[in-house]
């Protein structure tokens, strides 16, 4: 039976949105994956693009009667990974159900949900007072989500006081994917990291720290970073996202290319390497069954 | 005769509620809410830090001999101040920023900065601001000079906590911006302190008050950006924003020649924008209202030729 995993990158940038024609082929929303394997629906983070998925639910919901029932890991709590839920559409209906899953505490992800929706800055109370049925789990040993296994590994991170959460999602056909938008690239980090991603086939990662572009380089994977994490955790498939909102599609593609000949450079040593390099983007989907990027029917 | 204009409109960012990036939605720019006026002085000056501020932060980094910006904020909902504390510039410390804000509630928009820095929520290392940043609390009602030479008039219009609409008197035109706001009626009155107005003159007479106040506010002004977020078929009349009908009614009654459809809806793709703007065209026949859609990017003269 093919495999019916599909993740599409609802939003692809760190930091703030960065909407406009320079952008075009990888995407200017900040940070979404939404992944679905035909009975479950899970997103990591809820960016701006978790707005455009709100919408396709909600016209799906109106074709199938179906509730919606949903789930949102959370990487952190800073405001490129939050903000988006206020135009999530499901949220302000009564009959959803939202599952906040945090590597942090649930105080922590209400707190850092509440100061989103804050009434100075939205046209809200606070996150609580949103419609929708909202429950809020704390990630200690593992979690099942339809299909899934979900476990996460929280990490110290300078940026937030609260940690970020790493993610890895397995399933019983096979799928393994790891999930890093927020990690400390220190040394200590990245080997924590890389023991709790190895052996994931398929990792997607934050490639947001450049040394020209980005004066917030610190505390952040970049591109170099990511592909040590994949190498470490011996990853097949290495989706790179989360891209700082200066980074436009001409750089993302030289960069794509660095690293490609730096991979091929390792391969002269180390044959036995099998990884493909991708640039995460808003048009296309990743299939698990091939573990390459798709063109979206639209 | 063709009075030459120097004072430029510049939109950096159009968009209403929150940014938005797809196919389809390129043409007219996805960016949420910000405005430059190029007076003609050595100073910015910007409208609202939506994430189109993003544009000025880059002109900034290619003209650095720009030392002086003035920001004047409508209010404090995402779509206007969330790029803000994002400013790079704000890291240096030969850049002189004022920002001249309302309160909102009981805080002064330099509390709720500081409250925006102290959460721990920027995805940014803690914000090192070198650059020299001045608060300026400005209430509805109230006309000020920029660095003594722009005069700059307040209004509060109907949307939720204080929001203004700035009026700005140039060297060679007049432009008011009114981002967001609704039509005031007795049932939809939205703003802080509103409703004690109305409660205390009455409803209907509060409405009259506001409209012809709004009205007298916007008199002698060369062009008029305007919240058009809604149409007269998806309007919510609650949610604080108007419609092109409105926002031609108080051009026809203020004698406003000039119309920039403004906040677009972030549901709204290029062709529902462009849809927008031949309806207010027909709208505005044969009232000699020429009306435009503000699309990122575009500068016009603030006097037409």
């Amino acid at each position: 039976m093919a495999n019916s995993v599909r993740i599409k990158f609802r939003g692809v940038r760190a930091i703030h949105s960065a909407p406009g024609h320079h952008n075009q082929t990888t995407g200017g929303n900040t940070s979404c994956i939404q992944i679905d394997d035909g009975s479950s629906t899970i997103f990591v983070n809820a960016g701006f693009g978790i707005s455009a998925a709100g919408s396709d639910i909600m016209s799906a919901r109106s074709t199938t009667g179906k509730n919606v029932d949903v789930s949102i890991l959370f990487s952190d709590f800073l405001w490129d990974s939050t903000i988006g839920f206020l135009s999530f559409a499901p949220i302000h209906f009564k009959s959803s159900k939202i599952q906040i899953v945090t590597g942090s505490t649930v105080a922590t992800a209400i707190d850092g949900l509440d100061d989103a929706a804050s009434p100075f800055f939205s046209p809200f109370e606070n996150f609580r007072g949103l419609s929708a049925k909202k429950s809020f789990i704390q990630i200690h040993e593992g979690l099942k989500i339809g299909g899934w296994d979900v476990s996460g590994l929280l990490t110290n991170n300078p940026l937030t006081p609260y940690g970020a959460t790493i993610w890895r999602l397995k399933n019983n056909k096979g799928d393994d994917i790891g999930i890093v938008m927020l990690c400390d690239r220190s040394e200590d980090t990245l080997a924590k990291v890389g023991n709790f991603l190895s052996g994931c086939k398929t990792l997607i990662c934050a490639a947001t720290a450049h040394p020209e572009h980005d004066s917030w380089s610190e505390h952040r994977t970049g591109f170099e970073e990511a592909l040590t994490l994949a190498l470490a955790a011996k990853t097949e498939a290495l989706f790179l996202t989360h891209f700082h909102p200066e980074l436009d599609d001409v750089i993302l593609q030289e960069e794509l290319i660095k690293l490609k000949l730096s991979l091929a450079s390792m391969r002269k040593d180390n044959p036995s390497v099998k990884l493909s390099i991708y640039l995460a983007n808003e048009i296309e989907d990743i299939s698990l069954a091939t573990s390459t990027l798709i063109k979206k029917a639209i | 005769m063709i009075k030459k204009s120097h004072s430029l409109l510049k939109f950096h960012g159009v968009r209403g509620s929150r940014p938005v990036h797809a196919s389809g939605f390129l043409g007219y720019g996805g960016n949420t809410t910000c405005l430059e006026i190029e007076t003609g002085f050595d100073f910015i000056l910007a409208i609202d830090c939506g994430t189109g501020l993003q544009h000025i932060s880059r002109r900034l980094r290619l003209h650095p001999n720009r030392k002086k910006i003035h920001i004047l904020l409508t209010h404090t909902h995402w779509d206007h101040v969330l790029m803000l504390p994002l400013l790079k510039e704000l890291a240096n410390p030969e850049l002189e920023v004022s920002i001249h804000a309302p309160d909102i509630g009981s805080k002064t928009f330099s509390e709720l900065f500081e409250t925006m820095l102290k959460l721990g929520r920027l995805p940014i290392p803690k914000a090192q601001i070198k650059c020299k940043l001045t608060f300026h609390r400005i209430q509805p009602g109230q006309t000020f000079l920029l660095e003594g030479k722009v005069k700059v008039s307040t209004f509060q219009v109907n949307h939720q906590h204080i929001t203004l609409g700035y009026k700005i008197g140039l060297q060679d035109g007049c432009i008011a911006v009114i981002t967001d706001t609704a039509l005031l009626t007795a049932d939809n009155i939205l703003g802080q302190g509103m409703n004690e107005r109305a409660l205390l003159i009455g409803p209907k007479n509060f409405e009259k008050e506001y409209n012809q106040g709004l009205i007298r506010f916007l008199k002698g002004v060369d062009c008029l950006v305007f919240d058009t977020h809604f149409n007269e078929d998806n309007l919510k009349p609650n949610w604080g924003h108007a419609t092109p009908d409105l926002a031609i009614n108080f051009c026809i009654k203020s004698g406003i020649k000039r119309l920039f459809l403004f906040h677009h809806a972030p549901e709204d793709n290029d062709d529902k924008v462009a849809i927008k703007q031949e309806y207010a065209r027909n709208l505005a026949l044969h009232r000699g209202i020429q009306v435009i859609n503000a699309r990122e990017e575009d500068e016009w003269p603030i006097l037409s030729a």
